[in-house]
């Protein structure tokens, strides 16, 4: 299947503050193929959790522009949709979302098993379509039941009957972000899309759960679109990696070309500043420029060495060094190339 | 069994309470500088007399003695007698309650079935023209002088356009006491135009007395559904495609609704403190008037009486929102 | 307590709160030029029989009142009265109940139980009901209503600091601090307070408006400032009798009342946004 199951185009968002319009997405193009487990990569305010949401359509209403480009979601244009027909017929089935603070994100004064069969009544595969009134017949309430059991189950959680009794507050960190997978995969989406979903973990927790979420998404063939500011996250459980900067995307390859073979300064940069034993600590010299007054062209150039004419004015053309590896910038990099300042 | 747990805490909690609030009350009363007997007994009475009317009504034990068989009397329900009306001021206290127990609960009905509709819609259309309108009201509710709205009241709708009564509770007698509710009272025997009587009476000091109770709600409801809107777990709800109504009927009223009911003790405090002036201007013959004619006649053990069970009421209203708190809220339990 | 200006900017641009600040500012005009700005001063105390009950002209702005008096010039001296009472029963209250709240959080023991639960029995009743009380037993007098007011008040301070400063002494500077030898004064005083500074002052400021309608209420019961004094609760006690003729007799400090809290209350408002982090929405990134 050549045909992508996620395609945005050109995207502009743009969010109006105090200070002026904020310039958060800038003609930004992603893919996404099937079956594919994606990590998009960047600092914070880099764009990708905005991207994420832009997806799934949960902007900010009163605050939130969007000017231009498509997002074309098995063959159609979410931008298209008004809000209720993407909630009732996109959200939470085909495209469904896990966040990243497990704990705020479930209602604190519902039970665990409330909140799931609520939305086993609205979104489970046998429910029917529509936001109508809704009447949840007893056979339809038991199948959904077993389901949500073998689910948690699989998730391995201990006890699921416990579970669903319990309120937020009495289970675990970890416990909570498996439930969200659970959740997430109930209503058997095409789509999920997790934003940093491990940031609020322990760390001997994070590895857990990236793999368990890598194992359950390819046992089903749901593909997952995971946002992260941890390389070393993406590099567990990615297939593809895409680099976000300031609000463009950079350089987007699969795994092993990413993390072996980056070609963006951006992204050497960024992998150089792992910290490792021969290199020590390295920054990036400079800032992230302010959104609302962002630069023209690549938006890296003020603190890129190659930078040239063409990368102040022009959006950096695309560059294809390898199949499936993309990369937008007017002097492309290699390891051996790249003169560490 | 950790309701009963709750339960028993708080009760510890309260006995101590009243107790403490009855020694202040003592205190202050016994910090006069002037003879309350004296001054009851008038000009013309002799040493002799002044003495035997301290010694009638106890004023003649030292300081301690006194408190001492106030709490034994308190406790027993003797709270002395009126100096001025020369009746047991629990007696005195016991009638009115019923009038003012009336007024309170009509004005909390009616701030609670007014006011959280309007929180929420104030919140979910927020920046809308409804929700400015209703920021205005609230605004000004919290400002206005309760005696002065309902003087504004009564000249607006009862002299100018008479669309109600004055003042007072019922033209003529009331029904023969059953609950001591005149609505409830005249409903038992169908005498409906005495319902009716008792109901106009009851429009303008409801209304001036539900006023900043109304604004207090509104503005806990607005607050609780906007923190609620604004949450993680409504951002999840959305992104899951949950339809908006279920999230906002089902899912943010319920927060907000536990944060509101917490405002209940606020709100009760609110309506007892407007009663005392309300029920002066509308001339309600409840525990506020009693309290505002104890003042004109100096008489201190009936202020001291109202002001115990005033107090010792609000405390029970406050212990029993704890509990309810308590019930309710499922991060209490923990 | 750095960005002062800062916060006086930020104010300036919450326009409910400016307008709050501009009433209280007439408020504060009104009473300290009053022997100018009024048309008749000596009508604190003088009367004018002849010309009682009239309506407002422009002789007299808002009417005269039974006495004959021009109630515009007493409502401007009322002013002072209001403010007065308002001002000096915070601060008192404050005065009192900041450091008893600081030093019951910050030692513990039995004394600090025994202070929470003396503060806890205050203000398990209406302030009203017990400043009622208070009054009653004292006497009418501007005095009088202050120390009623101040009695029932100081426990809200202490309750208040007593809980933050629990919660602050938990916070990793003041073990800092106390790491460092620094003395139970320099702690409470120089580091405690400074950051529990702006829940007082924004509470301060909202407290204001409660404080002068209580203290309204207290005059027009008659426990307030006997006559002839302009205090605004009394003059609309005294007015019902010449309703509804008189009707501005009752309007003028009804109000002036509501003008004054308003002000207060959109101000603190304006503040507590300001200076209250916790309230404060954030934006998705």
């Amino acid at each position: 299947m050549t045909e992508p199951l996620l395609a945005v185009d050109g995207l502009e968002v743009g969010f109006s503050t105090e200070a002026g319009l904020a310039r958060v997405l800038d003609r930004v193009d992603f893919r996404m193929n099937r079956g594919e487990i994606v990590g998009l990569v960047g600092e914070s305010g880099c764009g990708k959790t905005t991207l994420a949401r832009a997806i799934l359509g949960i902007l900010p209403p009163g605050i939130t522009r969007i000017s231009n480009g498509s997002i074309i979601f098995d063959g159609r244009d979410l931008l298209g949709f008004d809000s209720d027909r993407l909630s009732a017929e996109v959200r939470g089935r085909q495209i469904t979302f896990i966040p990243q603070d497990p704990f705020s994100s479930f209602n604190p004064v519902f039970t665990i098993g409330d909140q799931i069969m609520d939305l086993m009544k609205w979104k489970s595969p046998d429910a029917p379509p529509g936001a109508g009134l809704r009447f949840y017949g007893r056979a339809r309430r038991r199948s959904d039941m077993a389901r949500v059991r073998d689910l948690l189950r699989m998730v391995q959680l201990p006890d699921p009957e416990g579970i669903l009794r319990k309120y937020p507050h009495e289970v675990s960190g970890g416990q909570r972000q498996r439930l969200m997978i659970a959740m997430a995969l109930l209503p058997d989406p095409r789509l999920i899309i997790a934003d940093e979903p491990t940031t609020a973990l322990d760390v001997t927790i994070q590895a857990q759960i990236l793999r368990l979420l890598r194992r359950l998404a390819l046992e089903r063939g749901v593909s997952v679109l995971f946002t992260t500011h941890d390389l070393g996250a993406a590099y567990e459980i990615c297939d593809r990696v895409t680099v976000m900067y300031a609000g463009q995307d950079v350089e987007s390859a699969p795994s092993e070309a990413f993390f072996g073979d980056p070609r963006h300064p951006y992204t050497n940069r960024l992998l150089d500043s792992l910290p490792s034993p021969e290199s020590g600590l390295q920054g990036i010299p400079g800032q992230i420029p302010p959104l609302t007054s962002p630069p023209a062209g690549c938006r890296f150039h003020p603190r890129c060495t190659q930078a040239s004419d063409a990368c102040r004015t022009d959006r950096p053309k695309i560059d294809t060094p390898s199949p499936g590896h993309v990369v937008r910038c007017f002097h492309p990099v290699t390891r051996t190339t790249e003169a560490k300042a | 069994m950790r309701t009963l747990v709750l339960i028993v805490n708080r009760l510890l909690w309260f006995l101590p309470t009243v107790a403490g609030l009855m020694v202040i009350t003592f205190t202050i009363s016994h910090i006069i500088p002037a003879d309350p007997v004296a001054f009851f007994a008038g000009e013309n009475a002799s040493a002799e007399q002044i003495a035997e009317l301290r010694a009638r009504y106890g004023f003649d034990q030292p300081m301690h003695i006194q408190l001492w068989n106030y709490f034994v009397g308190v406790l027993q329900g003797d709270f002395g007698v009126s100096v001025y009306t020369q009746r047991p001021i629990s007696q005195d206290l016991l009638s009115r309650l019923p009038a003012t127990l009336e007024l309170t609960l009509a004005a909390v009905t009616v701030s609670v079935l007014i006011g959280i509709p309007l929180g929420v819609l104030s919140a979910v259309y927020r920046n809308s023209p409804l929700d400015h309108l209703v920021r205005l009201i609230t605004v000004s509710g919290l400002a206005i002088a309760s005696f002065w709205l309902a003087i504004l009241f009564q000249l607006f709708f009862a002299m100018e356009l008479g669309w109600t009564p004055l003042q007072g509770r019922i033209d003529g007698w009331g029904p023969d006491k059953i609950t001591g509710y005149f609505l409830i009272d005249s409903a038992l025997v169908g005498d409906w135009q005495m319902f009716g009587s008792a109901a106009s009476h009851l429009i303008l000091p409801v209304a001036t007395l539900a006023f900043p109770a109304m604004a207090t709600i509104v503005r806990f409801t607005r607050a609780g559904v906007l923190d609620a809107i604004n949450s993680n777990y409504v951002l999840y709800e959305q992104a899951m495609g949950l339809p908006r109504r279920v999230i906002i009927w089902k899912y943010v009223l319920r927060n907000a609704l536990i944060g509101t009911v917490t405002q209940v003790g606020l709100i009760f405090g609110i309506l007892l403190s407007g009663a005392v002036v309300v029920e002066a201007v509308f001339d309600w013959p409840g525990l506020g008037l009693y309290a505002v004619q104890s003042i004109l006649n100096s008489d201190y053990n009936a202020i001291m009486g109202f002001t115990l069970i005033t107090g010792a009421m609000f405390i029970l209203i406050n212990l029993a929102v704890d509990i309810m708190h308590g019930m309710i809220d499922p991060r209490t339990q923990r | 307590m750095a960005g002062f200006l800062d916060v006086l900017r930020r104010l300036a641009r919450d326009r409910t709160a400016a307008f709050g600040a501009i009433l209280i500012l007439l408020l504060l005009v009104a009473a300290v030029a009053a022997p100018w700005l009024a048309t008749h001063p000596g009508d604190v105390s003088e009367f004018h029989p002849s010309e009682r009950l009239q309506g407002p002209s422009a002789e007299h702005f808002l009417g005269t009142d039974r006495m004959g008096s021009d109630i515009y010039s007493r409502l401007l001296f009322g002013a002072r009265i209001t403010i007065a009472i308002a001002v000096i029963a915070i601060g008192v209250s404050v005065i009192i109940g900041v450091p008893i709240g600081l030093l019951a959080g910050y030692y513990r023991g039995w004394a600090s139980d025994a202070l929470m639960r003396v503060s806890d029995i205050f203000l398990a009743v209406p302030q009203i009901v017990l400043a009622i009380a208070i009054a009653q037993t004292l006497g009418p007098s501007i005095e009088n209503v202050i120390l009623a007011l101040s009695i029932t008040y100081w426990p809200f301070w202490t309750r208040l600091v007593y809980a933050e400063t629990r919660s602050a002494l938990n916070e990793t500077y003041v073990e800092a601090a106390v790491a460092l030898g620094a003395s139970p004064f320099r702690v409470m005083v120089l580091h405690v307070l400074p950051n529990i500074s702006s829940s007082i002052i924004v509470r301060t400021t909202i407290g204001m408006g409660g404080t002068i309608l209580t203290a309204a209420a207290l005059g027009f019961l008659g426990l307030g400032p006997p006559a002839p004094s302009p205090e605004w609760g009394r003059t609309i006690a005294e007015s019902r009798e010449f309703l509804p003729d008189a009707w501005w007799y009752a309007t003028a400090p009804g109000v002036a009342i509501f003008l004054v809290v308003m002000g207060f209350n959109l101000l603190g408002d304006g503040l507590r946004d300001i200076l209250d982090p916790k309230l404060r929405r954030s934006r998705d990134d």
